[in-house]
């Protein structure tokens, strides 16, 4: 990887700490962290370890309560709530674990949803729409509702629907708990040829030795920090 | 706005089905029984009300300022042929009549009972109220005039009471102009069939030049009767009647009968009170719908607002939803309202026992009219989608203080 690149991520000692009772509970205790254009990186570390913590302080989602976090140039801890809302819509790309679709819609629909916020061109949402679910490998289940879909087939829609909005990075928190091994492997190949094929960053969390094994970078969580860092 | 909004919004109303047609069926029920109700009260005192006033006081008459606490011929007023001439040019003013009225006691043979004699315009009376077409066979509305009598047109109860026939003779005896003794003699021209009983038992109808004579009042009449247009506003009416006839008093049909306008009033307030409890109920059961929307959808609200849809936005889309829940109860609701009112226009119910007894005390045909205006559809479907659209804000505030991160987890 080519280390005079921007990274899209930094964090500077970033801690969350939550309030459990009478005790702290530091969740993300102090991670230094960059993340370069086009990786595509694994958060793996038991439960409890503070993954789904760290990802969404850098995803905008949680505040931390010590350090920094910037993307792609733009400090997050400046933004105020409703900032923090657009800059999610134009810059970062969420898949969650699972049931996170709008069941209401079909698959192209919630895909379009996203660059309907965007407010883009209803020409544009078409096409976008198309090659999307084209390149998850689901252009003849664009109509499907959610609930025709497996429980793989909708993760690749919510893979879709995060690279709708053109994305710097896509987030995923354990995008494969809840799916078998086989369909595991196959999201990871959709996200792998995306990477490879667009350039796209991805950085998701996993405890499945499988989905590991996939990442070309490897970030260990213990109790909050980092505990090793393999590329 | 994007279809998919509406295409979001509509399917969401519809992921839970039973109780979507529970809620909006409550609204419809709420804007089709209130319309209903609200639509046989106006009917019913409508039709009391156009009743009297073409029959009797017209919906604004002009009359001596004393008449009306004390209606006797001394309290009349002179008829000026130009000022009524201008008068029948108002704006709003369908016909102007003179009347001349009087209370008397007639008696054909042996038979006698008190009448109400009202000397009017043949012809401008039949305009109004169709008289003609109301004449019992066999007799006229008036007929030529002839030297010998002066012709009376006879409610047909009181006509078979008294035993009378077109050609018979009616004496009357009462009170002129100036307490002088009045004694009238007419020929009965024809019986009229005046659709309800009361008035039918009580009124005699002569020529106004004929009562002026009978009751010593030559020029002058008890009222100026005004039977305004449908869509006219009476107090404008009024204005203008009062301005021409500044030395007289130019009333209200609501001055004229205040029983009836303080009961149709009565009866309005306990609309109100039963309406009131009605809006209570339904609004109750759409907020614990939205409540319950509300709660169950959190998680999807927090990935929602995680994936970038800002909060005003989700808030747009929710209550569009809320309003569209509400709009469907009201819009079928006000749908299937219409033809049945129709129905019940052209078929009115026939009423029985106390309510027909009331009608015919204040002499009314037994009916239950309905009335069918616009105002009253709006005014209970706005009120209905009024509660939709304030109970939609609750939604905004849960949505606007949503903890994305405890939502996305539940
Ligand atoms: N909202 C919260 N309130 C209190 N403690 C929390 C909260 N969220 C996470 N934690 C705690 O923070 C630690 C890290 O949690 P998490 O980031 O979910 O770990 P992982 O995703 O690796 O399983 C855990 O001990 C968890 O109990
Ligand atoms: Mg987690």
């Amino acid at each position: 990887m080519n280390s005079n690149q921007q990274p899209v991520i930094t964090t500077r000692g970033i801690s969350r700490t939550y309030q459990q009772g009478p005790v702290d509970v530091r969740a993300v205790d102090g991670v230094d962290l960059s993340i370069l254009p086009g990786e595509f990186t694994a958060l793996v570390g038991p439960s409890g370890s503070g993954k789904t913590t760290l990802l969404n302080l850098i995803g905008g989602l949680d505040r931390p309560t010590a350090g920094e976090v910037v993307i792609d140039g733009t400090r997050l801890n400046d933004l105020d709530e409703n900032a923090l809302i657009q800059f999610r819509l134009h810059h970062i790309g969420f898949v969650f674990q699972a049931y996170n679709l709008i069941p209401v819609l079909s698959a192209a629909e919630n895909i379009e949803f996203i660059m309907l916020l965007q407010k883009a061109s209803a020409k544009e949402r078409r096409t976008r729409t198309q090659q999307l679910l084209k390149d998850v490998g689901l252009e003849k289940l664009g109509h499907a509702r959610p609930t025709q879909l497996s429980g793989g087939q909708q993760q690749r829609v919510a893979v879709a629907r995060a690279l709708a909005s053109k994305p710097a990075f896509v987030l995923a928190d354990e995008p494969t708990a809840n799916l078998d091994s086989h369909t595991a492997e196959s999201l990871l190949d959709v996200m792998e040829q995306l990477n490879r094929d667009e350039g796209m960053t991805f950085v998701f969390s996993t405890h499945d030795p499988r989905v590991i094994a996939r990442a070309r970078r490897v970030v260990t969580l213990v109790d909050g920090r980092i505990d090793s860092d393999e590329a | 706005m994007n279809a998919l909004w509406w295409t979001l919004a509509w399917r969401n109303l519809w992921r839970n089905k039973r109780r979507t047609v529970i809620t909006a069926g409550s609204a419809f029920f709420a804007v089709f029984f209130a319309v209903v109700m609200q639509s046989v009260t106006y009917g019913v005192f409508g039709k009391m009300i156009e009743d009297m006033a073409r029959l009797s006081t017209g919906h604004v008459q002009v009359q001596d300022s004393l008449y009306l606490a004390e209606p006797t011929p001394d309290h009349s007023l002179e008829l000026d042929a130009a000022r009524l001439a201008e008068a029948q040019k108002i704006d709003g003013a369908m016909a102007v009549m003179p009347r001349l009225e009087a209370i008397v006691l007639a008696s054909s043979g042996d038979r006698s009972t008190p009448v109400q004699v009202i000397g009017i315009e043949p012809a401008a009376e039949d305009s109004v109220n169709r008289f003609t077409e109301r004449i019992r066979s066999g007799g006229q509305y008036f007929g030529e005039p002839r030297a010998d009598l002066p012709e009376a047109v006879v409610g047909a109860a009181l006509g078979d009471q008294l035993g009378l026939s077109p050609g018979d003779t009616l004496f009357t005896i009462g009170q002129g102009y100036h307490g002088v003794p009045a004694y009238g003699r007419f020929r009965v021209a024809g019986l009229l069939e005046l659709g309800n009983p009361e008035l039918s038992k009580r009124l005699v109808y002569v020529q106004l030049a004929d009562a002026q004579h009978a009751f010593r009042m030559e020029g002058r009449v008890t009222g100026v009767v005004c039977m305004a247009d449908p869509a006219a506003d009476l107090e404008d009416v009024q204005a203008e009647l009062a301005a021409l006839f500044p030395d007289q008093a130019a009333r209200l049909w609501s001055d004229l009968m205040p029983d009836l306008e303080q009961t149709l009033e009565g009866k309005l307030a306990g609309n109100y009170i039963i309406l009131f409890i009605l809006y209570l109920i339904i609004g109750f059961g759409l907020f614990s719908t939205v409540l319950m929307m509300m709660s169950e959808r959190q998680k999807e609200f927090g990935i929602l607002i995680s994936v970038g849809t800002g909060r005003r936005t989700l808030a747009a889309m929710v209550y569009l939803e809320v309003a569209l829940l509400g709009l469907l109860g009201v819009g079928l609701g006000s749908l299937a309202v219409w033809p049945f009112l129709e129905y019940f226009d052209a078929n009115p119910v026939q009423l029985r026992g106390d309510l027909r007894e009331l009608h015919e005390q204040y002499g009314l045909e037994p009916i239950l009219p309905v009335m069918i205006e616009p105002f009253i559809f709006f005014n209970q479907a706005a009120v209905v989608l009024g509660m939709a659209l304030t109970v939609g804000l609750y939604p905004l505030r849960v949505l606007k203080r949503l903890d994305i991160l405890k939502a996305s987890r539940s």
